[in-house]
């Protein structure tokens, strides 16, 4: 998985922290071949975001699988930390916490192009690297982070839907 | 043997003091002496341009709420973006890079390839209601729906009054653009090295910026890339047209530039001249983003056999290439991608809004009232 990770990474180089990713080629199939712990991808598990830090117990990812998640609209989510790209009023957020288990390079799939912060001690990390998700996939981006064992708050930001689909995968 | 290390040392400053002295910044402008213009029917004011500052990172200027004009003008880089091209809101593809917003109230031409969008409060039109590519989403959408949005909120209102007096605060596209020009018009990046050095500062630049910037005048980089904001869009006076240029011939099927609205073959493969403040920060380069780095972008000027500018059959070394790429390095103007004015604005309204009057009067009854009150 790591190799995958870093094959991603490497692709995605000169888009860097941009997080918004290009647009994915035409396809006859759209995710066919998913590679490894993003082979859940269409797992669709139903998950709804919390509206503040208080509930994030509530809003919980496992990581390899994927969820189908509900965002509230931007004025109902209190985000911990303010995104750089919060979107606007009519524009749709989220917050989810998941654990780490180990320390490793994670990898947060999406749906679409909304902005994502991962928080750990109450922070927003740098991502390692940014990219679209691999083609003929539905994974418009994937943004990687290296993490810390612990849990991890994860901020959606400017969806333009109200739904997205999430993954959080190593 | 110090003795001698002594000699060579000196023998090295006296080299270093004498190349110093004979590159001499080009005279034919001044930093100190330039003010962006404006149109005369959209002169700046503070409150305007602050609310030009808030639309122009609002990500309700998209259809879904999710994409600002700051979503691809990201101050970091100099207001460019990092990506070949952008998709629109829906995903659809984007069509040609981003280009930086620096000194763009100079520029009488303001895309890749039309010459004539030449005022600012035209070009915000582009992104927000525009179909080729779709960028923000509002084409064909319900008239006035932006300006709905913006009127149900509690700042927009007072702020669009506060700004347009003489247009009762209206809210519509007029002056919607009319902000974002204005905001735009302050975006000014003339404190980089560069400009140090044309100001006097001779220790401004590095020895092989130096090298650069006269190479960048003997090879005739600024014959194109001309004047203070490096582009020959941005010259007073200067016909758009003139800016136009082709580098090479795009291949079938391609973007053709500045064809697609003249119609002429002729004009198949111009494009606009970039500026370049801040273009170490702008990457990737040219009208379709397919140039990665600085070094191929330089390449790419030379590359071309269809090309027929006499201007562009020069070729340059290494070492030369190395040296103009210190020369671009030294147009990165710190102040410019981190001024707080330039920033995303804080989120509190900046002028007191309906109810936050009706809480103060409120407030005030209430001190009356009390037993302790006057």
């Amino acid at each position: 998985m790591r190799l995958i990770l870093a094959a991603i990474a490497v692709a995605a180089a000169p888009a860097a922290w941009a997080q918004t990713p290009e647009t994915a080629p035409a396809c006859k199939t759209m995710d066919f071949v998913l590679p490894g712990n993003l082979g859940d991808w269409n797992g669709k598990a139903p998950v709804v975001t919390a509206a503040g830090a208080g509930d994030l117990t509530s809003a919980k990812l496992l990581p390899g699988k994927g969820y189908e998640a509900a965002l509230k609209r931007k004025g109902d989510v209190a985000f911990k930390v303010e995104p750089e790209k919060p979107g606007g009023s009519v524009s749709y957020s989220g917050l989810f916490q998941f654990d780490v288990a180990k320390e490793d390079n994670y990898a947060i799939a999406l749906g679409n192009a909304a902005w994502i912060d991962v928080l750990e001690d109450g922070k927003a990390l740098e991502p390692l690297s940014f990219g679209h998700g691999p083609e003929c996939t539905t994974i418009r981006k994937i943004v990687i982070y290296k993490l810390q064992p612990g849990p991890h708050t994860l901020q959606v930001a400017g969806s333009g839907a109200e739904t997205v689909k999430l993954l959080v995968g190593r | 043997m110090r003795l001698a290390a002594a000699a060579v040392v000196g023998a090295a400053l006296v080299t270093l003091i004498a190349c110093a002295s004979t590159i001499a910044p080009p005279s034919d402008w001044s930093p100190a002496d330039l003010a962006p213009p404006h149109p005369a029917n959209n002169p700046p004011t503070p409150m305007k341009i602050e609310l030009g500052r808030r639309l122009f990172y609002d990500g309700d200027l998209s259809w879904d709420g999710a994409m600002s004009c700051a979503t691809c003008h990201e101050q970091k880089r100099g207001f460019a973006d990092p990506n070949k091209t952008r998709a629109g809101f829906d995903g659809s593809p984007g069509e040609r890079n981003i280009q930086t917003l620096a000194n763009v109230a100079w520029f009488s031409s303001l895309t890749w390839g039309g010459p004539h969008v030449d005022t600012l409060e035209h070009q915000a039109l582009i992104p927000i209601e525009g179909f080729v590519p779709v960028e923000m989403g509002f084409g064909g959408k319900p008239e006035g729906t932006l300006a709905q949005r913006l009127a149900d909120q509690s700042c927009y209102p007072e702020l669009f009054r506060a700004a347009f007096p003489e247009h009762d605060g209206k809210i519509d596209m007029n002056t919607i653009t009319l902000a974002l020009a204005a905001f735009q018009r302050t975006l000014v990046s003339l404190d980089a090295p560069y400009d140090r050095w044309k100001r006097g500062d001779m220790t401004a630049l590095t020895e092989q910026a130096k090298r650069g910037a006269a190479l960048f005048e003997s090879k005739q980089c600024s014959s194109c890339h001309a004047g203070p904001h490096f582009s020959d869009a941005a010259l007073p006076g200067a016909n758009p047209v003139d800016a136009f240029h082709r580098l090479a011939l795009p291949a079938e099927g391609k973007d053709t530039g500045l064809s697609r609205i003249t119609q002429k073959p002729e004009d198949a493969g111009r494009f606009r001249t970039p500026g370049l403040r801040n273009v170490v920060l702008s990457a990737p380069y040219m009208h379709d983003g397919e140039v990665a780095g600085l070094r191929e972008a330089i390449a790419h000027h030379y590359s071309d056999p269809s090309t027929n500018d006499p201007r562009l059959g020069r070729t340059l070394s290494d070492a030369e290439v190395t040296d103009l790429l210190a020369f671009l390095e030294s147009l990165t103007d710190q102040g410019f991608i981190t001024n707080p004015a330039f920033a995303r604005p804080p989120a509190q309204c900046p002028v007191a809004t309906d109810s936050e009057r009706a809480r103060e009067d409120s407030n005030s009854r209430n001190l009356h009232n009390s037993p302790a009150g006057p």
